[in-house]
């Protein structure tokens, strides 16, 4: 898992979730900058956990504010889930 | 039709609402606020903006109630609940109301002219089931009292003690309503798990707070209201997230949602879910 490119993947989510094209996003995009609400984020977030096949507590994703953070807390959730 | 059980245990949890209100909660709009205090604080145009916010949108009351009694005439527990809840309430608007008046920002007759233009248009319940309502009341009941404690810091940090007296009552009785609704939905999780988290789920991705779209210059109030720390990630974190934890459940208990086209009414769950 460690070749996923996270904000690809939240790129991905926006359109099949929501039918919206991002712009240019990078690790120090801010999410609430990108014109989407809370409720819209936890399902994008769903999108990419099923994709993924992991759990993001949601007290850690309520902390997330950029894409980097978010790439950060999806590769950490992973390493755990893959962690013998 | 729900089943005789159930409708035991919402008969019992409206006494149990009923009998704190009675016991603990009750509170009096003309004798529990020191309303003479109300000549020592600053002026604050902002807070009163928000308090006319919340004031127009208590005023669609009754709105609420014929949505509640509605679906709930036929069910004892539920209807006076309904009576008790929309009492309750009835006060909230009130006290905001008196507050406006007598700290000298709206004039009775201004109030009078909101109040007119706010019933001119009609509040309609955004979901059509009981099941999916009470889930619909127990999250807007939650994030009225993160509003309202949200506001009474506000205006305790700027020096209105009354106002944050009004909101602190207020927020007391959200909080009873909150609590009320997320036992009902314990009971209804505990006979149908599966299709109350279907409900749980379509509520959570279609919510939107009551009326606030109804009350005129809605934006700058919005705006206002940001200032003080509302806002969609707050909805999510001290209201979603509260909520669903004390219902023993997380956002991995829902199912994946299906979004309602705006302003459309969601009929959701099977007609069981209907009382």
């Amino acid at each position: 898992m460690s070749d996923i490119d996270v904000i690809e993947l939240f790129r991905q989510a926006a359109r099949e979730v929501h039918g919206r094209e991002l712009g240019a996003l990078d690790a120090a995009t801010e999410i609430s900058t990108l014109g989407l609400d809370s409720v819209a984020v936890m399902e994008m977030t769903g999108c990419l956990e099923e994709k993924l096949q992991i759990r993001i507590p949601d007290e850690e994703l309520a902390e997330v504010e950029t894409l980097g953070q978010l790439d950060t807390l999806i590769r950490r959730v992973i390493a755990g889930k893959e962690a013998p | 039709m729900i089943s005789a059980a159930l409708n035991e245990k919402f008969y019992r949890e409206y006494m149990t609402f009923f009998e704190q209100a009675e016991r603990t909660r009750r509170w009096n709009p003309f004798t529990d606020v020191d309303w003479d205090a109300l000549s020592a604080a600053p002026r604050d145009d902002a807070l009163a903006l928000s308090a006319e916010t919340f004031c127009g949108v208590e005023m669609y009351l009754p709105d609420y109630i014929d949505g509640h009694l509605d679906l709930f005439r036929d069910n004892w527990a539920r209807a006076w609940f309904a009576a008790a809840w929309g009492y309750e309430e009835s006060k909230h608007a009130l006290t905001l109301w008196r507050y406006l008046v007598k700290g000298g920002y709206r004039t009775d007759a201004q109030m009078h002219e909101l109040a007119g233009r706010l019933l001119a248009q009609k509040w309609r319940p955004p979901f059509t089931t009981g099941r999916t309502m009470t889930v619909y009341g127990a999250v807007q009941e939650m994030t009225t009292f993160v509003f309202y404690a949200k506001q009474r810091r506000l205006a305790d940090g700027r020096g209105h003690a009354v106002l944050a007296d009004v909101y602190k009552l207020i927020a007391k009785d959200e909080m009873a309503h909150a609590q009320y609704y997320e036992m009902i939905l314990r009971h209804y999780l505990d006979e149908d798990r599966e299709g109350t988290l279907k409900d749980v789920a379509h509520v959570f991705y279609n919510f939107t707070m009551p009326a606030y779209d109804l009350v005129p210059d809605y934006d700058s109030r919005v705006e206002v209201m940001r200032t003080a720390g509302i806002d969609r990630g707050v909805f999510l974190t001290e209201v979603w997230g509260p909520v669903l934890k004390r219902l023993g459940l997380t956002r991995h208990d829902l199912p994946r949602p299906s979004r309602q086209p705006a302003g459309a009414a969601a009929t959701v769950g099977s007609p069981e879910s209907a009382s």
